[in-house]
């Protein structure tokens, strides 16, 4: 079992992070007509993109930072619990504690109806919100909202995808503060270069695809 | 093989994704493989997902009495090839099955799996080869053939003699002369050279 490394939640990061989808489909595409048949190879996974603002001080406590997330990952080894930089909290704004699901997720589902809690009244989840249901590598997902209603008497509906990889007993917390996923590092080989005379340090980044085994 | 109503509509719409579910009966555990990108359970078993690490050579159907075999490259997973590289006792002969599913957009098994081959587990093989950059690749494979001896299944490996006579129907003696008269051709004259 691989180890789990945590993006500290207060790491500075720079503008060149992003994040996307992968998807594992074949598709075959005729020559004559460009009819195109598709078939489905493997579950999409999320990717991201990580890195600091483009100079750091060398030796300085953000950079360590930064070099010792990056080689405690041991190439591909380990796996980092991390979120989207971007989107660290639904866009209307930070629910008021934990939510919970009400209803048991199924393998395969792609909808869910949460206990919220009163407090969150009249809050509403957008598409492309980010949900972690459940915690733990292997048995939690990152999905994000498609649809969602508004929150009233302190539970809402929402919609999301990709589908759930696993199955969800009822009461299993959703996180929209931070959600994160694991990811695995792309690249073999990681490095970094001193600059201004050894006074700075760029090359810093990470290119991550989601994994859960 | 016939596909289920939900199955061709799945196929028809183009968005099914087909994968491997492969029971290997080893000793003393079976092993449960999914060329899928997660471990999957169907029928109260749990297919270990490898993903297309696991690769399934073509299953062709012909009229005949060829032998009919698949490779199965196997993945480098401890669980795996230490039991591929025990006894070989532990899986040569032992049954092995390979079935077609398919999984819908909710990422779901559709309908039921369908057997595509039942055979039997062949001793691994350890492939190497050499790259021009003198580099170093290998894998291990595994061969599936139809059940009984490939012998049995080649009508050219069968042999009229005495033995195999008797030892498929004890005490039958029919055969016993066939030797002396390979050895000793007699010329038999006819009736006709007879009465010059």
């Amino acid at each position: 079992m691989p180890s789990v490394v945590t993006v500290p939640a207060d790491l500075v990061l720079g503008p060149g992070c992003g994040m996307g989808q992968q998807r594992f489909d074949q598709a075959d595409v005729s020559d004559s007509d460009g009819s195109t048949d598709v078939r489905v190879r493997g579950r999409p996974r999320w990717i991201l993109r990580l890195q600091p603002p483009q100079k750091l001080k060398n030796n300085s406590a953000e950079g360590r930072r930064w070099q010792k997330m990056i080689l405690d990952l041991q190439g591909r080894v380990n796996v980092l619990a991390a979120y989207d930089p971007l989107r660290r909290n639904p866009i209307g704004g930070a629910w008021t504690g934990t939510p919970q699901t009400s209803t048991v997720l199924a393998r395969g589902s792609t909808s869910v109806t949460l206990a919220a809690g009163t407090p969150n009244n009249g809050k509403q989840l957008q598409a492309e919100d980010l949900m972690q249901i459940d915690a733990g590598f292997g048995t939690s997902e990152l999905v994000r909202v498609v649809s969602a209603t508004v929150v009233s008497g302190g539970s809402c509906s929402v919609v999301f995808d990709p589908p759930c990889r696993v199955a969800h007993a009822v009461g299993t917390n959703v996180t929209l503060t931070d959600p994160r996923g694991y990811f695995r590092n792309n690249a073999d080989q990681v490095s970094w270069t001193y600059t201004n005379q050894g006074t700075t340090v760029e090359g810093l980044s990470l290119d991550l695809m989601e994994t859960w085994r | 093989m016939t596909f289920d109503t939900s199955q061709q509509t799945l196929i028809a719409d183009g968005t099914a994704a087909p994968l491997w579910l492969i029971e290997l009966d080893f000793t003393p555990t079976p092993v449960y493989l999914a060329t899928w990108g997660e471990d999957l359970t169907y029928g109260g078993k749990t297919y270990m997902g490898v993903g297309n690490v696991l690769s399934v050579g073509a299953i062709k159907e012909a009229a005949g009495s060829a032998v009919e075999q698949i490779t199965l490259s196997i993945p480098a997973l401890p669980s795996i090839v230490a039991l591929a590289l025990g006894n070989v006792e532990g899986y040569r002969g032992r049954s092995a099955k390979l079935s077609l599913a398919l999984l819908g957009t909710d990422f779901n098994f559709v309908g039921a799996p369908k057997l595509r081959f039942s055979g039997v587990m062949q001793p691994i093989k350890i492939e190497r080869s050499t790259g021009s950059d003198n580099s170093t690749s290998g894998r291990i494979t595994m061969d599936l053939s139809r059940a009984g001896l490939q012998r049995s299944r080649r009508t050219e490996g069968r042999r009229l003699t005495d033995a195999q006579q008797r030892a498929r129907f004890p005490g039958d003696t029919g055969l016993r002369y066939l030797r002396a008269l390979i050895n000793n051709p007699t010329l038999w004259l006819s009736k006709e050279f007879q009465k010059q």
